[in-house]
C-alpha cells in the first residue's frame, strides 16, 4: 500500500495531464474509503488539500467529491480522529463556494450533506465568502 | 434452429484467435471451395449417408456453389464496412469469426439434411483451425492472448480461470501474458505498438522499462486509447465500458490468484504486477501513464478491500475469543486449584474470596467441612 502511495499517487497527483490528476485523486479517495484503517490519517489526507487548490476545475471537483465520499463512510469516532485535517479542509473548502466552475457547487452541496449543520456553517463563514445571506 | 444451435456450440465463446493465426486460418476456411475440400466433403457425406449418397452430394454441391458466391460477397461487404480504417486485428478477427459462423448458417439454410453434414464438416474445419492456431501461437503474438480474451469475453472470471490454468502449466509464459496485458490495456490492440511490445518476453525478469522506452519511441499516437475511447465510434465499440471492465478484471484477478495459488505465489504475482504498473505509470506516453495509474489503483483497491475484510474478520474472531475465555474462566475458576491449596500442616486451605460464585463457595466449604472437619477453621480464616 505504501508503495502504491509513494510510487504512484505522489507522482501522478502532480502530473501535467488533468485526466491523470483527476483519476488519481478520485481513485485515491476510493482507496481511502476501502481501507480506512490504514489511509484515514493526516499524512494521507492532506493531499486532498492540494487537490482542491488545483489549477484545473475537474481536479478540484474530484478533490471535493473525494472528501465528501470519505466523510460519508466514516463514523463519529473516525471523524474525530481526523480533526486537524477537518479544520484545515473546511477553511479551504469554504472558499470553493465562490468558485464558479461547472460542477463545483454540486460537489460542495454534496459535501454539506455529509457534515453537520454546525460544520457546514464554518464553510459559509469563510472570510473570502460573501454569501452568508444565502444560507443563514 | 437446432442446427444453428449446434453450430454455435462448435465455436465456443472462449475461443482465442490470434492475429497471425487468423491470417493463416482464413485461407483454410476459404479452401472449402478448393477441389480437395470438395472431395473431402463428398467423401465424408458418402461415408455417412450410404443410401442417398449421390443425390445428396449433388444437392450439397449445388447449395455450396450458391452459398459460396453469396457469402463471399456478403463477407467482403461486412469486412469492408466493419474494418474501416482500423488496422486493429481483433475487429478483423471478430468479423472473420462472425462471417465463418454466418457462412455456416447460410450453408445450412438451403437444406435441413445438408445442415447436419455441413455442421460436422464445419466442426472438422474449426478443429483444423484450432490446431493451426495452436501451432501459430508459438511463433505469433502469444502474449496478446489474455488481453484478447478479456476483450472478447463478458465474464472476467472465465478469463482469469483460464489464465490460472495456463499459469499452472507454464508460469513464465503466463506472466508474459500479464505483462503484455498491462501494456495492451494502455494502448489497445494497436499495430503501431506491436513491435514495441514484442520485447515483453524478456521483461518478466528484467522489468518492463525497456519495453516502455520502445513504446515511448513510437510516440503519443493513440489519442483515443481504450480508457478514454469514445465507444460510440464503430471501430472502438469493443472498448465499451473499458474502465469498469478493467477494474473488475483486476479485482477478479487478485481474488483468483489469492484463492487459486499458495500465499507466497499470490504475493509474488501481485508484487510483480504492482512493479510493472508502477514502472508503466511513469512513462512519457499519456495513454500508458493514465491506464497504468488506473489499473494500479484498481488493484490496490481490490487488495485494500481484502485487507479490510480480513481485519474485520480478525477483530470479530478476537472478540469472540475474549468472550469465550471470559465465559470459560468463569466456569473453570471454582474447580481451579488456585482457590484450594494444601497448607503446610496438612490441612486444606480454601480462599473463598477468590471464588466468584457464592453458592459454589458455600457448597465447597460445606463439602470440605464434611469431608475434612479440621480444614473448616482454615477455610474460615482464608
Amino acid at each position: 500500500m505504501d508503495s502504491v502511495f509513494k510510487g504512484i499517487f505522489m507522482h501522478r497527483a502532480q502530473d501535467v495531464d488533468w485526466h491523470i490528476r483527476e483519476a488519481t485523486v478520485t481513485n485515491f479517495a476510493e482507496l481511502v474509503v476501502a481501507y480506512k484503517k490504514y489511509f484515514l490519517k493526516e499524512k494521507f489526507l492532506q493531499h486532498f488539500l492540494h487537490a482542491i487548490e488545483d489549477k484545473d476545475t475537474r481536479v478540484r471537483v474530484a478533490g471535493i467529491r473525494g472528501v465528501a465520499a470519505i466523510y460519508h463512510s466514516v463514523d463519529e469516532d473516525e471523524f474525530e480522529a481526523i480533526e486537524m485535517f477537518k479544520d484545515r479542509f473546511h477553511d479551504k473548502a469554504g472558499e470553493r463556494f465562490a468558485d464558479n466552475a461547472p460542477g463545483m457547487m454540486n460537489a460542495m452541496l454534496d459535501l454539506c450533506f455529509e457534515v453537520t449543520p454546525m460544520q457546514c456553517a464554518t464553510f459559509v463563514r469563510a472570510p473570502s465568502l460573501n454569501m452568508n445571506h444565502a444560507f443563514l | 434452429m437446432s442446427t444453428r444451435r449446434s453450430r454455435r456450440k462448435v465455436k465456443p465463446v472462449t475461443q482465442f484467435v490470434p492475429m497471425t493465426s487468423f491470417k493463416s486460418s482464413t485461407p483454410t476456411k476459404r479452401d472449402k471451395s478448393s477441389p480437395a475440400a470438395k472431395e473431402n466433403r463428398a467423401a465424408s457425406s458418402n461415408s455417412r449417408q450410404k443410401g442417398s449418397a449421390s443425390k445428396r452430394a449433388k444437392l450439397q454441391t449445388a447449395a455450396n456453389g450458391k452459398s459460396k458466391s453469396s457469402t463471399s460477397k456478403r463477407s467482403r461487404r461486412r469486412r469492408s464496412s466493419r474494418v474501416v480504417d482500423d488496422e486493429d486485428d481483433a475487429a478483423s478477427d471478430d468479423s472473420a469469426d462472425d462471417s465463418s459462423v454466418e457462412d455456416a448458417d447460410e450453408d445450412g439454410g438451403s437444406d435441413a439434411d445438408d445442415d447436419v453434414v455441413a455442421s460436422d464438416e464445419d466442426e472438422h474445419d474449426v478443429d483444423v483451425d484450432n490446431a493451426d492456431e495452436d501451432a501459430d501461437e508459438v511463433s505469433g503474438p502469444r502474449c496478446q492472448r489474455l488481453f484478447r480474451e478479456f476483450l472478447l469475453q463478458a465474464k472476467p472470471q472465465n478469463v482469469v480461470r483460464a489464465w490460472l490454468q495456463r499459469y499452472g502449466t507454464h508460469d513464465t509464459v503466463a506472466m508474459e501474458e500479464v505483462a503484455a496485458f498491462c501494456l495492451y490495456s494502455c494502448v489497445g490492440l494497436d499495430a503501431e505498438y506491436d513491435d514495441a511490445i514484442e520485447g515483453v518476453a524478456g521483461c518478466v525478469e528484467d522489468g518492463v522499462e525497456g519495453v516502455i522506452e520502445s513504446m515511448n519511441a513510437v510516440g503519443d499516437a493513440a489519442v483515443f486509447y481504450p480508457l478514454v475511447a469514445n465507444s460510440k465510434l464503430a471501430h472502438l465499440k469493443k472498448y465499451k465500458k473499458f474502465g469498469t471492465r478493467l477494474a473488475t478484471f483486476w479485482a477478479t484477478f487478485l481474488a483468483a490468484v489469492n484463492a487459486g495459488t499458495d500465499a507466497e505465489t499470490g504475493h509474488d504475482i501481485t508484487t510483480q504486477c504492482f512493479s510493472w504498473l508502477t514502472a508503466i505509470s511513469s512513462a512519457k506516453n499519456r495513454a500508458l501513464r493514465h491506464t497504468a495509474t488506473f489499473s494500479a489503483f484498481a488493484l490496490a483497491k481490490a487488495l485494500a478491500k481484502q485487507c479490510a475484510a480480513v481485519q474485520r474478520q480478525l477483530s470479530n474472531n478476537q472478540t469472540r475469543l475474549k468472550a469465550e475465555r471470559r465465559s470459560s474462566s468463569n466456569k473453570v475458576r471454582p474447580i481451579c486449584h488456585r482457590n484450594v491449596r494444601v497448607c503446610a500442616h496438612g490441612t486444606v486451605a480454601v480462599s473463598p474470596a477468590g471464588l466468584r460464585s457464592r453458592m459454589l463457595r458455600s457448597h465447597l466449604s460445606h463439602l470440605l467441612h464434611v469431608l475434612l472437619p479440621e480444614s473448616s477453621a482454615c477455610a474460615q480464616a482464608g
